[in-house]
């Protein structure tokens, strides 16, 4: 099996922002990476996530709606902003009272500072 | 009688090597569905048996035209090509496609055998594999692939217009159906979806028209019961199935009061349908013959009796011996049995209602499919396991060995998709115990085959138990 890419640091980044409460990543035809700030969270939730988005945008592709960009969903504690970087499919969970302008600009200039790491690799 | 009761009753006089009497039976039949391409092969296997060599070549060939992915034509065409001096490669690819549409038929994986062949991997049959495990979506993309590579064969392009259908996809289905009718005019499968699809956008008497016209090479609509019983729902009108004329009946009735000697023929060792067994397909079965005579009751010349055993050494039926009938009778309840059984015998007890067509197509309907599991033509049930991998797979999940099974999953796993999604749909059907951390690899083994609506069923397990 083809080895994996490190995406520790842009995860370790990105959980960092203040309002984030955890990040899965991941690349088509990898396992997601993860970090919580909470344990109670297992890798079965970045797993489930992950292909719970996989999933939907699936099902956009299928109805010929095109392909996810971007999303928002919005629970009574968190809210969740996914993006996707080149190949990279980011997912990130924060608190329901951050705003999510705010959430997209931190994330989108966390993602260009790790940029180059990443790429190295 | 119908002609698939007869065709029964003929395959099991070629089992009990009595090819003049199965040839009878098959010719009567094809006197009166000169197409009925289970007869043809049925003749061709017979000729292959007895070295006539006249008209084989063009059975076998008249059946593929019929249905491409015909999976014992296939093997009896790697027969015949091997016979004449045929390329091996050639006899090789032929064995290896009819493995991809029936990877359990044990004639087929004595053929594979005996030629030392490996089951393919391609796009196509894990296509197959797919489509009989209902999972159309990922058949559908399988396929997909496999002609985008250039696969030339038919069967793959009907299976994609099957998998497109069952998906929804009419338009696509249609299309695919269309390019397989420009090569093959006589398909069957083909004319029913177009059928099916006509009749679903309103089109209803042309679709019934079009059914119509598959009488000639399904005059029982099997094909067609079995296809749109896939389908939510049908508008098409499945009409009573073809009845053979009385003389069936007296041309069993003849053989019966023959004098000759019959060689009864008891085979141990087999569980699989009569369909499966051709006369040189014994490597499993050991027969002893015994000679039976003339002084008999006639009856019971016609009744072989079968025992049935497994290789583990469990017995299937612990009753005791499992008798069918070959001739006249009426009792088949073994599970060697033809998945239909003589309703003329049913309709001479003098149940009058069972004469009016409609009764008949109700019994026939009870017998093909909601009574006996359906069987098909390789003998196996569709839910039959893959191959012996998949029983020591399993096993090892259920014994909850982490380390052996996701060594598996990063080694075997990343080639033999079929083998794994298997024992998964297996898993996930039958609830087994298995302990969330298992159902973990297997969410993770998806996500790195791109597959997230499966990942998503294995992470889900994980979290909710």
């Amino acid at each position: 099996m083809a080895k994996e890419t490190d995406y520790s640091a842009l995860v370790y980044e990105l959980t960092n922002i203040d309002s984030v409460e955890g990040v899965v990543v991941w690349r088509l035809g990898e396992l997601p990476v993860s970090n919580w700030k909470k344990d109670k969270y297992s890798h079965a939730t970045a797993g489930m996530l992950s292909a719970l988005t996989g999933n939907l945008e699936k099902g956009v592709e299928d109805l010929g709606l095109g392909n996810i960009d971007q999303l928002w969903w919005q629970s009574e504690s968190f809210q969740c902003v996914g993006f996707r970087v080149s190949d990279l499919q980011i997912l990130v969970v924060a608190s329901r009272a951050s705003t999510v302008a705010e959430l997209r600009t931190e994330v989108a200039s966390r993602v260009d500072s790790v940029w180059p790491v990443l790429h190295n690799d | 009688m119908l002609p698939s009761d007869m065709l029964n009753k003929a395959r099991l006089m070629m089992e009990a090597k009595r090819f003049d009497n199965a040839r009878e039976c098959v010719a009567f039949v094809l006197l009166h569905f000169p197409q009925l391409h289970q007869a043809r092969l049925m003749r061709a296997e017979i000729d292959f048996e007895t070295g006539a060599r006249e008209l084989i070549d063009d059975d076998i060939a008249q059946c593929l035209s019929i249905n491409p992915g015909y999976a014992e034509a296939l093997v009896l065409k790697a027969k015949r090509l091997g016979e004449s001096d045929g390329s091996p490669e050639a006899v090789a690819e032929l064995i290896i496609r009819a493995a991809s549409l029936a990877p359990s038929n044990t004639y087929v994986v004595k053929m594979m055998r005996d030629h030392n062949l490996i089951p393919s991997l391609d796009d196509g049959s894990l296509g197959f594999s797919y489509l009989r495990s209902g999972w159309h979506e990922l058949a559908t993309k399988s396929f997909r692939q496999g002609l985008s590579n250039g696969s030339p064969y038919l069967e793959v392009r009907q299976a994609y217009a099957e998998s497109l259908w069952l998906e929804g996809e009419h338009e696509e289905s249609l299309r695919q159906c269309r390019l397989v009718l420009d090569h093959l005019p006589s398909a069957l499968k083909p004319a029913l979806l177009i059928a099916h699809m006509l009749a679903e956008t309103g089109r209803v008497s042309e679709g019934q028209e079009l059914l119509q016209r598959t009488f000639e090479v399904d005059p029982e609509c099997l094909e067609a019961r079995e296809m749109f019983r896939r389908s939510e729902v049908t508008r098409l009108q499945i009409p009573v199935p073809e009845m053979l004329p009385a003389g069936g009946g007296l041309l069993l009735e003849q053989m019966r009061s023959s004098p000759q000697e019959l060689q009864v023929t008891t085979i141990e060792g087999s569980v699989n349908g009569p369909k499966d067994v051709s006369p040189e397909h014994d490597n499993q079965a050991q027969e002893t013959s015994t000679t039976v005579g003339s002084d008999l009751d006639k009856t019971v010349l016609f009744e072989p009796v079968v025992k049935l055993r497994v290789d583990s050494g469990e017995r299937l039926n612990p009753d005791g011996e499992i008798g069918f009938d070959l001739g006249l009778g009426e009792k088949i309840d073994s599970l060697r049995a033809p998945a239909s059984r003589d309703i003329e015998s049913v309709s001479d007890q003098g149940d009058e209602s069972l004469e009016t067509g409609a009764m008949l197509e109700h019994q026939h309907d009870l017998v093909i499919g909601d009574v006996v599991p359906r069987v098909d033509r390789s003998g196996t049930s569709k839910d039959e396991l893959p191959n012996e991998y998949s029983v020591e797979f399993m096993d090892t999940i259920t014994q909850g060995k982490f380390d052996e099974v996701g060594t598996f999953l990063n080694t075997r796993g990343t080639t033999d998709f079929q083998l794994v999604d298997f024992v998964f749909n297996e898993l996930l059907a039958t609830n087994e115990s298995v302990s969330p951390e298992m159902w973990q690899l297997f969410g993770d083994y998806y996500m790195r085959r791109s597959q997230p609506d499966l990942a998503y069923q294995a992470y889900g397990k994980v979290i909710n138990g």
